[in-house]
């Protein structure tokens, strides 16, 4: 059944129960013959903060830097990241238990960044030194960490991964689905399908005045365009491993949705530019835009990308923006001052 | 299987019930030791001092008010710088302001959201 490895990222709710559908989901892929391998790095964050504390101390970082990368061993995602290449290298399918969703967001803003066009904070000298005075295998474990990362992201735009959201059918289902669709979208990776968890079905002898409400919610999920699996609630299932272990074909076999569109630039009839940014699965009530220098930051409810301005837009001024469909179409105006010819 | 379990795995393998999460343990460890040879290190190094300011910088392009935002590192910082320099007069001079309004996002008025676009489309490929 399996041609080739394929990588299937789980993140939900916290509580939801992501560590129990990536085990319930690789034995019952087992089970059809498929091996999987369940990757769960969070244990594992001791030993990249000892190999930043030395980064730190070999720096001679103030009291004010030593906590910059403090900041970066804080994101959850990082140990995560090394686990999926080596489990890539040994091939079969990836169950990687990415946890929270926020946590999982802040590691996909980090690798969607780019790599210029941001105010400094921290002088590129501090690192330069940092790195010229680590121990060998410091400094390789470095370039380790950071050839995960630009391998990873290869992983993940690669037609055989998939992301998945893990939930429970608690109020509010519907506004946290649509709002991490659309934060997904914003980091440009998508949601391929929505696994609700602990779904109570009708006639199992559950109390209806408290069922019901939640098969509604799952059902106010079908319109989002995004494929719903349920999980049952089973009453001698408690951490719903059996249930995910009979869902575990299901889960395997979900398509890829698109991803968003790269970004593009339209010259106007009047000299301006539009500049055009693909957010399907986006409530446009969510988005917000706004200019900090030279590089455009994109909020979706409290998430945001911030990208280098392309020169011919940094020479310009915003003068509106707004969503057309599944696009963001900010529109820019030639700043007068930087462009003397336009005058 | 066990024997080689490495550092990030999690679980049991099927019929294999007595190792815990994150089997380290019985693994190899986190081995910094046994990587690939050094090149490229120059960039590496940009990349990471590129993480730290996406993870600090972004959050911070928010915070208007410093005084309102003691967990940011960045703003913490423009406090202590403000405090050396207000020392004499107490008066902020153009430069930190000039360097506060670059720190900060210039949001936009979005148009209002016309009737017909508000639903996101279904993809195609789901046929209902």
């Amino acid at each position: 059944m399996l041609k080739r490895s394929r990588l299937l990222i789980l993140s939900g709710q916290s509580g939801a129960g992501t560590t129990s559908a990536a085990r319930g989901i690789r034995d019952g892929l087992g089970s059809r013959g498929v091996a999987a391998t369940v990757i769960d790095s969070r244990g594992s964050e001791v030993e990249i903060e000892a190999l930043v504390d030395r980064a730190i101390a070999s720096a001679g970082l103030g009291t004010l830097a030593h906590e910059l990368p403090r900041i970066l061993v804080r994101l959850e995602g990082l140990a995560g990241i090394l686990a999926v290449r080596e489990a890539a290298a040994r091939g079969g399918a990836i169950l990687w238990d990415a946890g929270e969703t926020g946590a999982f967001l802040r590691l996909m803003t980090l690798l969607s960044s780019t790599r210029s066009g941001m105010a400094g904070i921290l002088p590129p000298l501090a690192a330069m030194r940092a790195a010229q005075s680590l121990s060998q295998a410091d400094l390789a474990a470095w370039q380790m960490i950071l050839g995960a990362i630009d391998e990873v992201q290869a992983l993940l735009a690669d037609e055989d991964s998939r992301i998945l959201l893990v939930v429970v059918p608690d109020e509010g289902l519907d506004e946290l689905v649509a709002t991490r669709i659309g934060q997904l979208s914003l980091v440009r990776a998508g949601c391929d399908g929505i696994l609700v968890n602990r779904v109570p079905r009708a006639g199992e002898g559950w109390p209806e005045s408290w069922a019901q409400p939640q098969r509604r919610r799952v059902e106010s999920l079908l319109g989002l365009g995004v494929p719903v699996i349920e999980i049952p609630q089973l009453v001698d299932d408690s951490p719903g491993a059996g249930a995910f272990r009979a869902a575990a074909g299901e889960v395997f076999d979900v398509g890829r949705l698109p991803r968003p569109l790269p970004d593009s630039i339209e010259e106007r009839d009047d000299g301006g530019y539009d500049l055009h940014v693909h957010l399907p699965g986006v409530r446009p009530e969510l988005v917000r835009v706004g200019r900090l220098g030279d590089a455009l930051v994109t909020d979706v409810a409290g998430l945001r990308r911030q990208m280098a301005l392309a020169p011919v837009l940094a020479r310009c001024v915003i003068e509106g923006a707004g969503m057309d469909g599944d696009r963001l179409v900010v529109r820019f105006g030639r700043n007068r001052a930087l462009w003397p010819e336009a005058s | 299987m066990s024997g080689d379990r490495p550092w990030w795995f999690s679980g049991e393998t099927p019929g294999d019930e007595s190792t815990g999460a994150h089997g380290r343990a019985g693994g190899g460890g986190f081995s910094l030791s046994s990587l690939a040879s050094l090149s490229s290190l120059a960039s590496g190094a940009q990349q990471i001092v590129d993480m730290a300011k996406q993870a600090i910088v972004v959050p911070h392009a928010a915070h208007d008010d410093p005084d309102q935002h003691g967990d940011c590192i960045i703003c913490r910082g423009q406090l202590a710088l403000g405090e050396v320099r207000g020392r004499p007069g107490g008066a902020v001079d153009d430069e930190s302001q000039a360097a506060k309004a670059g720190a900060t996002v210039q949001w936009i008025d979005l148009d209002p959201v016309r009737p017909d676009s508000g639903v996101p489309e279904a993809d195609p490929r789901l046929g209902t």
